[in-house]
């Protein structure tokens, strides 16, 4: 355990197996504590949906844990909270996932249950159009957060017609389109054990587990899906910039750019600038924006690492009335990178925060399973854990300067506030 | 291997000739949780200046005299770390998260800023922004808005019924004299605990404290005593926010007069059996069976002064809401009048137990369960909590039903987006 926890990477203590069947399965052996957590993803996920399918898989994730060729969803419920473990799904854009966690004597008999979920889950029809209405509700909650709003508006803007474009939940209308045999439709042709990644981390004994998910998954036979990713488009930036007028206390003032994936050679170097702008107290944006010209609370960037090009933003709320002068400043603080390299202190501080942030991402069960799992599924390999570090420790002022000039000189402009303070935009 | 595998090492506490009280475990972690926590929340302010405790909380992070805004940031995450703190109304606790080779400078600069925070007047005015900035992002979010009013009618003439954030007008009134008498008064030893879980060793740990505490000062350091919770007026009230999209019913229990941590966990079990889980009995009437919410949840809050238990429902279709009151005052009549059966309080029992060890998987979350239970005074029975939950029987809770949660509530909001009709 001290090896592994004080480590930056897990290497050396994560093994790697692919069955007979063509399910890889990962395991990390780690006794810290008496948890045991498993990850079981399947790819795509939303990749594969078409306009009038998004929200499939969320609507997957949400009726999975609803019933099986021989069990309730009452008795499902039963098994999992009668073991106090705990048990979710989550449609994220380029995969989907289970999620499942106990005490490490618990674990086998959960795991089983986690299986039978993948292998014969039966959408019962009134819990898919129970989840639907609830689906639909989320959708709607979401609309009262100025950040989803400007979200909303700047991917829509960035991605037409890409799965991208919307949450995971899909539309109201993509929503409502949907029916419990699109979703047994799904899972018939996409789960499968070729595209199935297993991945446990915990205190166990990796033999074992690999013995034991041979029993509850070796002999399941799918033929591998096969699909096509869905083409990313090229749009320009509008020349004005996008505006929703919502009656807010404060505006949300969002610049956005179409980033890299997470196989470009430019990765690492978004990921530092992303962390170089908008991550921590130290950050640029936060110690110009925030401490030095207190124009806001909230400040801070994303970048997301994604299978296909990755939305880059950088984002602040402040008050109606500084709605100008911060989109001035945010817009000065890209044109600060594009103008010359980073001083080499900077840059240094900005790597160590994502290096130490990255480490830190690593300490439950859960999230060593999840990053393993995640790596896997995105075809870079558990090993990735190893190589990112070594990566963001190549990178040079001269290279972020690069990266910067070839992602960030054209941004979309996505604003939500009062109509008073949208006026003032031009 | 044997020896990693020990699962915990024990607690130790001390109170150290400066008066700081320390609370400290070695766990074998690659990440050393340091937090302070100091009895100065927003019931120890004075009425005029509501919202400096959070305002001081901002400004100690602009840094001292030997680190000048900015610096303190930059050392702990240009080492990897992070740093963070949060205001209650009962104490403000400040954090690092840092590793086992930079500790040392890390609690020794945390400990500067606490102690010596430069309250400068221009730097106030920077952050006074910040902190209208946060007054208003809090404002945009219903369940934010929904939250401070039931505090207005659960705790009326009590502290604990303003906002921790303050008001524009309050932030207005506060100056750099303000804060530092505020400082002068609460920041020092004798009215802080230091929580230390991780990889490193005790003495190391005393010596450095030895170095950064500075000695107690006699004069006006007494800690605020919180006055007990007023009798609250039953309250019933429909507010207006139009930029929800969805309406909120809230059912609250304002609980006085707990003096033990055991009395929280029988109401954690309750709230548990009631929406802990998809079979929980009004998850599964209102979500499952009839879709009347999107969710609900249930929580007990305990408080120094009083503790809160309430109900959040977020409504599906508002037209229903009297229909979901009524499944409410039925399930709450349940639990008052029948016995819960041995197995589903078992359930609820190992669903609490397993939630505190996966919530203890870190030395941060483990610094933080310390800390909340040590400034209760219940650090020793927190630590008996597997023990104590079990012992539970369904008579217990009935009577913890009947005493604490009448089936009518004492406050009932509905936030709706719906005008006044």
């Amino acid at each position: 355990m001290l090896e592994l926890q004080t480590s930056d990477s897990l290497q050396g203590r994560w093994y790697r197996w692919v069955l007979a069947n063509g399910l890889t399965l990962l395991v990390v052996d780690n006794p810290a504590v008496d948890i045991v957590a498993a990850r079981l993803f399947l790819r795509p996920g939303m990749l594969v949906e078409s306009p009038s399918q998004w929200g499939l898989n969320h609507l997957v994730a949400a009726t999975l844990t609803k019933g099986t060729h021989r069990r309730s969803a009452q008795e499902i419920a039963l098994a999992v909270e009668s073991l106090g473990a705990s048990l979710g799904t989550e449609a994220a854009p380029d995969y989907f996932v289970l999620g499942v966690k106990a005490v490490a004597g618990d674990f086998a008999e959960l795991f089983a249950l986690a299986s039978e979920l993948w292998r014969s889950p039966s959408f019962p029809a009134t819990e898919v159009a129970l989840e639907q209405q609830l689906t639909v509700q989320g959708l709607r909650l979401q609309q009262e957060q100025p950040f989803t709003l400007a979200y909303d508006q700047l991917r829509r803007a960035l991605y037409p017609n890409h799965p991208y474009s919307v949450s995971t939940m899909g539309t109201q209308e993509s929503v409502l389109g949907l029916t419990a045999e699109d979703l047994r439709d799904y899972h018939q042709r996409y789960f499968c054990p070729a595209h199935t990644v297993v991945s446990i981390c915990g205190r166990v004994e990796p033999e074992r587990v690999r013995e034991w998910v041979e029993r509850c998954l070796g002999d399941w036979q799918v033929p591998a899906a096969d699909w096509q990713l869905p083409v990313v488009p090229h749009p320009s930036p509008p020349a004005a910039p996008l505006r929703l007028a919502r009656p807010t206390h404060q505006s949300l003032v969002m610049l956005g750019y179409r980033g890299p994936a997470v196989h470009s050679a430019d990765y690492p170097a978004m990921k530092l600038l992303s962390t170089y702008l908008g991550n921590g107290l130290s950050s640029r944006l936060f110690v110009e924006l925030r401490e030095k010209q207190g124009l806001a609370y909230d400040v801070s960037a994303f970048y997301p690492t994604r299978r296909q090009s990755a939305p880059f933003g950088v984002y602040l709320g402040t008050a109606a009335g500084n709605t100008r002068l911060a989109l001035g400043k945010l817009a000065a603080e890209i044109q600060r990178l594009l103008a010359e390299p980073l001083p080499e202190a900077e840059l240094l501080t900005a790597r160590s925060k994502l290096l130490g942030q990255y480490a830190m991402g690593k300490q439950t069960n859960a999230q060593i399973a999840q990053l393993l799992g995640w790596y896997e599924v995105l075809g870079l390999g558990a090993n990735y854990d190893l190589e990112f570090p070594r990566l963001i420790r190549h990178l040079t002022p001269e290279h972020l300067w690069r990266a910067a000039q070839h992602y960030l000189r054209h941004p979309w402009v996505s604003l939500v506030g009062t109509e008073a303070a949208l006026a003032e935009i031009t | 291997m044997s020896q990693l595998l020990c699962p915990t090492t024990p607690i130790q506490t001390m109170t150290l000739a400066s008066g700081l009280q320390v609370v400290y475990q070695y766990v074998p972690a690659a990440v050393v949780a340091i937090d302070f926590w100091v009895r100065a929340g927003a019931a120890a302010e004075p009425e005029d200046y509501n919202g400096v405790a959070h305002a001081l909380e901002h400004m100690v992070f602009r840094g001292s005299a030997d680190l000048p805004p900015g610096a303190f940031d930059q050392l702990i995450e240009g080492h990897g770390g992070m740093t963070n703190a949060a205001t209650s109304q009962d104490y403000v606790h400040y954090y690092v998260l840092t590793s086992p080779e930079h500790w040392r400078e890390a609690l020794t600069a945390l400990a500067d800023i606490l102690f010596r925070p430069d309250l400068d007047g221009s730097e106030w005015q920077r952050e006074r922004a910040v902190i209208l900035e946060e007054l208003r992002q809090a404002e945009d979010h219903p369940d934010w808005v929904g939250q401070r009013q039931l505090w207005q009618y659960c705790y009326a003439g009590h502290p604990y019924e303003r906002p921790i954030l303050g008001t524009a007008a309050s932030l207005a009134r506060i100056t750099p004299e303000v804060l530092q008498h505020f400082h002068r008064q609460y920041y020092h030893p004798g009215n802080m605990t230091l929580v230390v879980v991780g990889a490193i060793p005790w003495e190391a740990l005393m010596a450095v404290l030895a170095q950064v505490c500075p000695v107690a000062e006699a004069a006006d350091s007494a800690p605020a005593g919180v006055c007990p919770l007023p009798k609250v007026t039953p309250a019933y009230s429909r507010l207006h926010v139009p930029q929800a999209e969805q309406g909120r019913l809230w059912w609250v229990w304002p609980v006085t007069g707990v003096g033990d941590a055991a009395t929280g966990w029988g109401l954690d079990l309750l709230a548990t059996i009631l929406t802990g889980g998809r079979l929980a009995r009004l998850t599964q009437r209102l979500r499952e069976e009839l879709g009347w919410v999107q969710d609900i949840d249930c929580h007990y809050h305990q408080q120094v002064a009083g503790g809160m238990w309430q109900m959040t429902a977020w409504l599906s279709d508002d037209r229903r809401v009297e229909q979901v009151e009524a499944v409410l005052e039925q399930e709450l009549m349940a639990l008052q009048t029948e016995l819960v059966s041995r197995e589903e309080l078992r359930r609820a029992q190992r669903q609490l137990l397993h939630a505190y060890t996966f919530g203890t998987e870190t030395p941060q979350q483990m610094a933080q369960v310390y800390g909340y239970y040590h400034a209760m005074g219940w650090l020793e029975q927190g630590m008996q909590y597997t023990q104590r939950l079990t012992q539970f029987c369904p008579e217990d809770l009935r009577t913890l039903a009947q005493m604490y949660l009448p089936p009518q509530p004492v406050v009932r909001l509905w936030l709706t987006p719906a005008e006044l009709g």
